[in-house]
């Protein structure tokens, strides 16, 4: 039986600093073997253990969507032990990653329909796997209207900023980029993210919003959109959570009887609610 | 069919044992009886219940899960660790550590994907239990659905009687060793004799009413109770490490960048590192939140996840909590909660 | 008699509301056992009982009430701890209704197992000088004093302006504190690394010796810092070794001896080779003993011009 805990080999193609202090960077990494290349197989919300051999692993949301084939992309904060080891590696380096783990955002069930993603920070890493498959000329029109409401401390700490632009051009995406402060060369908005929610003020009919971010901005997101009219069962965010072996063994992230690896990362909000506050 | 072990034959049982399976069996060691290897002339201690569980044969204190170095061509190479291949013989484990393993089963095993690591312990695994003629000061497995005579989790089960020991097979692999061992049938009053003291032995084995307690619990997250329980607790793992179901464990490397192990360690819902987030945020926060964990982790949330509780009534918690804390006393408690 | 002098002592204490909150033992759920528990209301005075189960000291939990009065049940080992934990600014004096009680020692469960060949103990209980206690169709009666915990040796009162209120007198102890260390000493070097290494292989690291243990208050402990990692979290007996040494040399000079550190290991690792040793190193080169001064210094907090310093190499 294959051993669930050994990673397969990756090469870190490319790597892109976020931010202007540099503490995100984004990784983009192919498998070495072809075979692992066709068998990983993931969907927007799922994650995978990232390794740094002699180091340790932790646990990373695939920001890159399956429409993107070929190679994974991992947006990574600068925080620990593996993280800060990530942020030594150049390009050409070789990592570990298993997966993907988790179950994954109801796709299906958003065909149809409005969706708007609120993303606070490095909070978008997750919710970009869904947003680029969703605006994906395959997919697009499955989906109705598409908005994105992003926002960060500063200018400087938004990631994805040579995407940002891409999607802001596309006429078939509302954009709505914000920052809480703003410096001597930002132009755009200014505001908090669940302020800036209530200005756009999208309607609850036939609508989904994704969310993800820190805690303090999810708290008042949920309350802003539950004063909107949405209901806990059309609002889906993904939890970040302490992990080490992402497949239902080590019980780190147990919230009550749930597997956040397993059973999540991505929770609605109406699901949240019938859980224990650990998280 | 019962059969029956005269006690001179045990020794050659064992040693019989030991040439297919790696036999693992309760012995002396210092001043505890803990579970180890057998080698020739070793004599089981058949009194008592191991000090520490018999989870440590499936699930080590510390493992290696792979190795890895990295070649010149700056490749990094995984090697897999060596095992002996023969399938783990346990003999005179106690009804609730065998049943503890197949509590163990339902995370390593029956959630996707399977544990290789615990399989390679588990499978072909002979498990033979000893019924407890004299239950300890802390057994309450009878509260927990077990009984000293339980035989989930084994393939035969011993027990004492006069001049020897009766088997019960209990699954097919033990049926099977036991016909190519070979025992003569137990007599008529070999078995009554057992019988009686499996009776004996229940009785003395109860303790708490436990039924309904998961559903109770579902809705005790944000009760006071929390607040008292945790008071006297030192926030050691000491129980978490000898609970034959915690299973909880940490994931770490070591050596150097490129070469080393990654290992498994035990590790506990009682410290404080177990949630903490590297942003510096802890879901459990305190004292107070563990202990909730620990004590809803097996009576609210593994049973509404897998069924039966994660809890075998061993007492072994009771027995190494440096500050007496009595999880009898805390499930009487709850059960008298409105 | 005392019992009841301390039941009054502390429901006065909770009615009177001089404390918010009164920490003592209770009767234990197990034979010879007591357990630590958290008065607010004096009728639960009733319960409180003493004697030589009372293994715990019940200082380690007055920094988890930082705002309360709290009145607490010390015995001399205690108290020493608690002198340390005022001396070092951990615990308010003036918050702290300390309750001093006599002590004959306590009961140190691993000798008494080791006496009973390791037969279970279904029932207990103390008659003055003998623990009286029965099994499976057995009775015995052992002296106390041949299984009080090996600390209790030579145990010493700190200066009583300690105490709020001091119940009875306590009892001169008897026996060498450092004739443990002497024995040990008489080994060579290789006997004293068998012996330790024999310790800290038995060592689990469940941290109860650090959590019972009164000095052992950092907020993060170094073995559990990431980074860097002080200390691998596997089963080499090195790593218990680094845990254990650290651990001694950050109490040294503050550890009194409590023994809770042993009493609480479920493994009966005996730590206190390491603790009484550098306890006598401190006395020996430093003139210093901690626990019994509430007006000293701390160790590492003073200086001398001549302290000694040829062990720096």
């Amino acid at each position: 039986m294959k051993n669930p805990y050994v990673p397969e080999e990756a090469i870190i193609e490319e790597i892109i600093e976020e931010t202007a202090v540099n503490d995100v960077k984004t990784f983009r990494v192919v498998f070495t073997s072809e075979e692992t290349r066709r068998s990983f197989s993931y969907r927007p919300g799922q994650f995978a253990e990232v390794s740094v051999f002699g180091l340790g692993e932790a646990p990373i949301s695939i920001t890159s969507s399956p429409t993107q084939e070929g190679y994974l992309e991992f947006s990574i904060k600068k925080a620990g032990v593996v993280t800060t080891a990530l942020h030594h590696a150049e390009q050409g380096d070789r990592i570990g990653v298993r997966g993907p783990y988790g179950n994954v955002f109801p796709v299906e069930d958003m065909e149809g329909k409005n969706l708007v993603f609120i993303a606070g920070g490095i909070g978008l890493a997750p919710l970009r796997s869904l947003f680029n498959y969703c605006i994906h000329q395959k997919n697009r029109p499955k989906f109705q209207s598409v908005t994105m409401i992003y926002g960060a401390r500063s200018p400087g700490d938004l990631v994805f900023k040579w995407e940002l632009e891409k999607w802001d051009a596309r006429p078939d995406i509302d954009q709505y980029v914000t920052v809480d402060r703003g410096d001597e060369k930002w132009t755009g908005r200014v505001g908090f993210v669940p302020a800036v929610l209530m200005d756009v003020k999208p309607s609850p009919e036939n609508t989904v919003a994704i969310t993800c971010g820190p805690p303090i901005m999810i708290k008042f997101v949920l309350q802003n959109l539950e004063q909107l009219g949405f209901t806990p069962e059309q609002i889906v965010t993904t939890l970040e959570m302490r992990m080490k072996c992402g497949i239902g063994k080590c019980g780190r992230c147990n919230i009550g009887s749930q597997y956040v690896c397993m059973d999540g990362p991505v929770f609605t909000y109406a699901q949240l609610k019938n859980m224990p506050k650990e998280y | 069919m019962a059969r029956f072990i005269p006690e001179a034959e045990l020794e050659s049982v064992l040693s019989r044992l030991a040439g297919p399976y790696r036999l693992y069996l309760p012995l002396l060691k210092g001043d505890q009886v803990e579970f180890g290897p057998w080698s020739e002339g070793e004599r089981p201690v058949l009194e008592g219940n191991a000090y520490g569980a018999a989870k440590q044969l499936f699930f080590p204190r510390s493992e290696i899960l792979f190795s890895f170095s990295t070649g010149p061509d700056g490749r990094p190479g995984i090697d897999e660790v060596g095992r002996d291949p023969r399938p783990l013989a346990v003999f005179g484990i106690r009804p609730c550590d065998a049943r503890s393993v197949k509590l163990l089963d339902n995370v390593f095993l029956r959630q996707d994907p399977p544990d290789s690591i615990y399989l390679s312990h588990r499978q072909g695994s002979l498990l033979i239990g000893l019924a407890c003629d004299h239950p300890g000061r802390s057994c309450f497995c009878g509260s927990l659905g077990g009984s000293p005579a339980g035989t989930e989790g084994l393939d035969l089960l011993l027990t004492a009687v006069d001049g020897g020991f009766t088997v019960d097979p209990v699954s097919e692999a033990g049926r099977e060793y036991a016909s190519g061992e070979g025992w003569p049938e137990a007599s008529a009053a070999q078995v009554a004799q057992a019988r009686a003291a499996h009776g004996a032995a229940a009785a003395q084995a109860a303790g708490v009413d436990t039924s309904g307690l998961a559903e109770k619990l579902e809705r005790m997250f944000d009760h006071e109770f929390w607040a008292r329980l945790h008071e006297k607790c030192l926030g050691c793992a000491a129980c978490t490490f000898f609970c034959p179901t915690c299973h909880c464990f940490d994931v770490v490397d070591e050596g150097k960048p490129g070469s080393g192990i990654r290992l498994r360690n035990w590790d506990s819902c009682m410290f404080p590192l177990f949630t903490l987030h590297t942003s510096g945020h802890n879901p459990r926060m305190s004292g107070k939140e563990r202990m909730r964990q620990r004590v809803m982790h097996k009576f609210c949330y593994y049973p509404l996840r897998f069924g039966p509780p994660a809890c075998v009534g061993c007492g072994r918690c009771i027995e190494v909590c440096p500050v007496n804390l009595d999880i009898r006393l805390v499930l009487a408690e709850l059960g008298g909660l409105a | 008699m005392l019992e009841g002098l301390l039941r009054e002592e502390a429901a006065r204490l909770l009615r009177e509301k001089a404390v918010d909150v009164f920490v003592g033992y209770g009767p234990g759920s197990l034979p010879l056992r007591s357990t630590p528990v958290f008065l607010r209301d004096p009728a639960g005075a009733d319960s409180l009982v003493l004697g030589p189960t009372c293994e715990n000291n019940l200082t380690r939990y007055l920094s988890r009430f930082p705002k309360e009065r709290v009145g607490v049940v010390v015995k001399a080992c205690d108290a020493r701890a608690l002198v340390e934990l005022c001396r070092e600014n951990q615990v308010d004096r003036k918050r702290i209704h300390v309750v001093g009680v006599p002590c004959l020692g306590v009961i140190s469960r691993q000798r008494l197992d080791q006496k009973l060949g390791g037969r279970e103990v279904t029932g207990g209980s103390i008659l003055g000088d003998q623990v009286v206690c029965s099994g499976h169709g057995w009775e015995a009666n052992i002296p106390l004093a041949e299984v009080v915990h090996p600390s209790c040796a030579g145990c010493r009162l700190p200066q009583r302006d300690l105490f709020d209120v001091f119940l009875g007198e306590d009892p001169a102890k008897e026996g060498s504190p450092y004739a443990e260390v002497e024995a040990w000493e008489l080994q060579d070097a290789d006997q004293r690394y068998q012996r330790f290494s024999r310790e800290m292989e038995k060592c689990l690291r469940c941290y109860a010796c650090r959590q019972a243990c009164p000095a052992c208050y950092c907020p993060e402990c170094f073995v559990d810092r990431s980074q860097p990692a002080w200390v691998g979290g596997s089963d080499d007996a090195s790593e218990a070794m680094v845990f254990h040494l650290v651990r001694t040399m950050h109490v040294a000079g503050r550890c009194v001896d409590c023994g809770a550190c042993v009493r609480a290991c479920p493994q009966g690792i005996d730590l206190r080779i390491l603790t009484k040793r550098v306890e006598r190193d401190a006395r020996a080169l430093f003139d210093f003993e901690p626990g019994l001064d509430p007006g000293h210094k701390t160790l590492p907090g003073s200086f001398r011009p001549d302290d000694p310093d040829d062990f720096i190499k």
